[in-house]
């Protein structure tokens, strides 16, 4: 369970945990929309240079983020047989019935990999580097203009964030009910489907229990501390932009151009 | 020796993320007897019992079972055997509760383990009355029961499987008095039964009325292993630095001797200190 690094948040010092978790957010986000615009290898140079940059500025050993894109490797191989196999052009290379392969159907592939690769990477900077409270704050923070069409942006961002919060408190959970079931016997691992199917209601029934139990005192911790609504209240922990923001802020402005006159050269 | 951990090294996570929880541990629990495991909070006292029915399998060295052998290479499908030998009550075991009756929840463990269901019945119902539990609610639902009524419901779901080791971890947190004395008593009842305890506890008065042996675990390491009486002998800033306190019986005899009323060795129980006292007063009887 605690090998998956995509999606996790590590603590750490490098210069990209000073950022602001908007700054991340928007940067990513630009970062992976600007992928979608090329297809040639000369702009995606530029963008793996940049990703390498950021890499080295989360402080992070290069073996971590080889690690978080493991577990995905099947599914990388997967596009790259789909795209391979079935994209139409000439020149064809190789057939086998309905089966083909063509240059551009080759050339595709490695820039479908190429493109995988850095958003997810891109991606798993974000969470690495940003705590999933921080986020989820921030998501609030740039989602706050929709309040005006009367999206309850406060409230589904409360809502991100404590079901955030559970996620690790479940996890725990689960494993301390697993134990004990197991220590009376619990085996998933034999019989039918059918009994091995019967062998997680022991494990399900405490856990809803549990965060039923949990949710019920959080919600009434909350509301003897006066919570009422969310719009109306201020943050703990304030976002602001520091320099480090506007640092990052220029070096992203650089490489937006550059790219786009990069794809604008070569397409 | 009933359960004997030899050289034992665990840590949680892999790698460079891997956090030592028990170095090189060797340590022996005797057959038929009550051994405390005490130790201040992270220093490895859950990770060591989760060893006993193989929850968690050492990284290296082995720990042996009564005839069970315990290593980094055992088969999760041998594990059952061992599980049916060694019960294991978790902290706050009311949690692990799921069935629609209190019969079925209690019967559970003993129908993994093979039993028919007749006699699983059977062994529930004689569980249920071990511990006390009224026949009228045998069957209601265990959520609708009080807390301390589902920590022995818990309990029972354990002892059904009739397990010659019982492992507690911290058994009687957050119960009330009456409720942790007759937990402290079905303990005994289980020792006069045969069976060997391994009891994780905070509270030194608990290891001093019922423990036969203890195990004193500082930061993953064996601090001591003897008898409550050698334990609560040994000089004061020992036990700061493990971070465990004395029973109070022994406080006060420590406290009488800081006054100048030195007793000897130091009570464990009221009654040891009452007759200390009685003998410092008015000499031999």
């Amino acid at each position: 369970m605690n090998k998956i690094v995509i999606g996790r948040y590590l603590p750490g010092d490098g210069w990209v945990y000073r950022l602001d978790p908007r700054t991340k957010i928007l940067i990513t986000f630009i970062y992976v929309l600007a992928l979608v615009f090329t297809n040639n290898w000369v702009p995606y140079v530029w963008a793996t240079a940049f990703l390498i940059l950021v890499l080295a500025l989360t402080k992070q050993p290069l073996a971590l983020y080889w690690s978080g894109l493991k577990p995905i490797l099947w599914l990388i191989i997967f596009t790259v047989v789909l795209q391979i196999f079935f994209t139409p052009g000439s020149p064809v290379l190789w057939h086998w019935g309905f089966l083909r392969v063509t240059t551009p159907g080759v050339v595709n592939a490695v820039y479908v990999v190429i493109r995988f690769v850095l958003i997810i990477l891109m991606s798993t900077v974000l969470t690495l580097t940003t705590p999933p409270t921080s986020i989820a704050t921030a998501l609030e923070s740039l989602l706050g203009p929709l309040k005006k069409v009367r999206v309850p942006v406060a409230e589904l961002a409360l809502m991100l964030s404590i079901a955030l919060r559970f996620v690790p408190l479940l996890l725990d959970e689960t494993q301390k009910i697993m134990n004990a079931q197991k220590s009376r016997g619990m085996s998933f691992s034999s019989g039918g489907p059918i009994k091995r199917a019967k062998a997680v209601i022991p494990m399900l029934v405490p856990l809803f229990v549990g965060a039923l139990q949990r949710a019920l005192d959080l919600a009434n911790a909350m509301e003897v501390r006066g919570f009422q609504d969310a719009n109306q209240r201020t943050h703990y922990r304030v976002l602001k932009y520091g320099h480090e923001d506007y640092q990052a802020a220029a070096v992203t402005a650089v490489f937006v151009v550059v790219f786009a006159l990069l794809v604008l050269h070569f397409g | 020796m009933a359960i004997n951990f030899e050289q034992v090294n665990f840590s949680y996570g892999q790698g460079k993320l891997a956090q030592p929880v028990l170095k090189d541990i060797s340590a022996s629990m005797p057959s038929g007897e009550i051994t405390a495991i005490v130790g201040q909070t992270g220093s490895g006292k859950s990770t060591l019992v989760q060893h006993i029915n193989g929850l968690l399998k050492p990284d290296s060295g082995r720990v042996v079972i009564n005839d069970f052998v315990l290593t980094s290479q055992t088969k999760e499908k041998d594990l059952v055997k061992l599980r049916a030998q060694v019960g294991m009550v978790f902290q706050f075991p009311e949690n692990q509760l799921f069935a629609e009756t209190v019969l079925a929840d209690v019967a559970y463990g003993p129908v993994n383990f093979g039993m028919g269901k007749e006699a699983a019945q059977a062994a529930a119902k004689k569980a249920l009355q071990t511990v006390g539990i009224p026949e009228d609610i045998w069957d209601k639902s265990p959520f609708a029961l009080s807390g301390g009524q589902m920590r022995r419901v818990a309990i029972a779901g354990v002892l059904a499987t009739d397990p010659e080791i019982v492992v507690m971890d911290e058994p009687v947190a957050g119960l009330d008095p009456k409720g942790q004395a007759d937990l402290l008593n079905l303990i005994e009842n289980l020792k006069g039964q045969g069976k060997t305890i391994v009891l994780i506890t905070h509270q030194m008065e608990q290891v001093a009325a019922l423990a036969d042996w203890v195990v004193v675990l500082h930061h993953g390491e064996v601090a001591a292993a003897e008898n409550p009486l050698a334990l609560f002998n040994r000089p004061l800033d020992w036990y700061q630095e493990v971070g465990i306190d004395l029973p109070r019986p022994a406080q006060f005899a420590e406290d009488l001797h800081q006054g100048g009323w030195p007793l000897g060795q130091r009570p464990l129980t009221v009654k040891a200190l009452a007759s200390q006292i009685n003998q410092e007063v008015w000499g031999d009887e």
